[in-house]
């Protein structure tokens, strides 16, 4: 999903930066606020980010399309925290990969932050809430919310470049339908290993620190319900 | 028990996942994704405006540094697990003020 230094034109990386950049502030501020008042947490916070270090940096061959892409590694961070927060840990990454690892790039951060830590964990965040909701266990809900944040990481990121890279013939949906070859059929194999990497690491955390599912937003109280189990 | 299995299948099912490509399609060259959309942006006549501060690390180095960073975020999960599944949290306090008063 990272699309490459230089490679978005100036106004779409500018865009995409506006877009992004105030909710990565709030998620800052939010992921301060935090810690700051619940520092059991940063144990589990700091376990999120790690995933996204670890699996955005393994690029896996995929079954389909015959290239190598890379999961995003957001699904725990997605699950528990929401996107704000997941997006300032993506941040963090997608800068370290731009510098260093002529990944991504400065210009194009804003439209890769939008992707793989805004778009991606916002819809996985309302799986997560609506699949706990109906009582589906930890393992099923966490497999949907991770592939599908991957996923639609890859999605958006065809858009992205749709949007600014219309087609001359049939504009930016032939060219959505193009990227979205390159990009999403790739994802799908890995999207479903990247699913149930969290599912099962999601139960168990879920069996050592069922509290870890808890308890996560600032806003609320804190409450001892009883430990959810499948 | 019965929980051991399904973390095993799992495991094996992304194991499966990783080996098969290279089983059903071995001539393909695998290379990144990000890279071929970018040579399809090239090919509608595009010039990138701006260029990798650091410009291209060698290829050896940037294969360090990717270890690198999948190394930290290993580190940091190792050091999770092993806290959270020593412990429960309330040993932990126990543990901790139990250390104090030893010291």
């Amino acid at each position: 999903m990272h699309i490459m230094e230089g490679y978005l034109p100036a106004s779409w990386a500018a865009l995409w930066y506006i877009i992004a950049m105030p909710i990565v502030a709030y998620g800052a501020i939010k992921l301060i606020k935090l810690l700051r008042e619940k520092p059991e947490l940063k144990i589990t916070v700091a376990l999120s980010g790690a995933f996204i270090f670890v699996l955005s940096a393994l690029k896996l061959p995929s079954l389909v399309g015959g290239s190598s892409s890379h999961p995003t590694g957001t699904g725990l961070s997605s699950a528990l925290y929401g996107p704000a927060i997941t997006a300032v840990l993506s941040t963090i990454v997608l800068l370290f990969q731009a510098l260093l690892l002529a990944h991504g790039g400065i210009t194009s951060l804003g439209a890769n932050v939008f992707s793989m830590g805004i778009a991606g964990p916002a819809v996985g965040y309302v799986v997560y809430k609506t699949m706990r909701k109906a009582k589906f266990g930890i393992a099923p809900s966490m497999f949907a919310t991770a592939a599908l944040a991957d996923l639609v990481t890859y999605i958006v990121t065809s858009m992205q470049l749709a949007l600014a890279f219309p087609a001359d013939v049939g504009g930016f949906l032939a060219s959505f339908v193009d990227y979205l070859g390159i990009f999403a059929a790739v994802q799908i194999p890995l999207a479903i290993i990247e699913g149930i990497i969290f599912a099962i690491f999601a139960d168990y955390l879920m069996s050592v620190r069922p509290e870890s599912f808890e308890n996560c937003k600032i806003r609320l109280r804190r409450k001892k319900s009883a430990p959810e189990s499948d | 028990m019965e929980k051991k299995y399904w973390y095993l299948i799992g495991v094996g099912l992304i194991i499966m996942l990783c080996v098969v490509p290279f089983i059903v399609n071995p001539d393909a060259e695998y290379g990144g994704a990000d890279d071929a959309a970018g040579e399809m942006i090239e090919e509608t006549g595009y010039t990138p405006w701006f260029e990798s501060i650091f410009g291209d690390l060698p290829s050896e180095t940037e294969s360090m540094l990717f270890a690198l960073q999948a190394a930290i975020g290993a580190l940091i999960i190792g050091f999770v697990l092993g806290r959270v599944t020593k412990k429960t949290p309330s040993a932990d306090k126990a543990e901790i003020s139990q250390n104090n008063a030893d010291n």
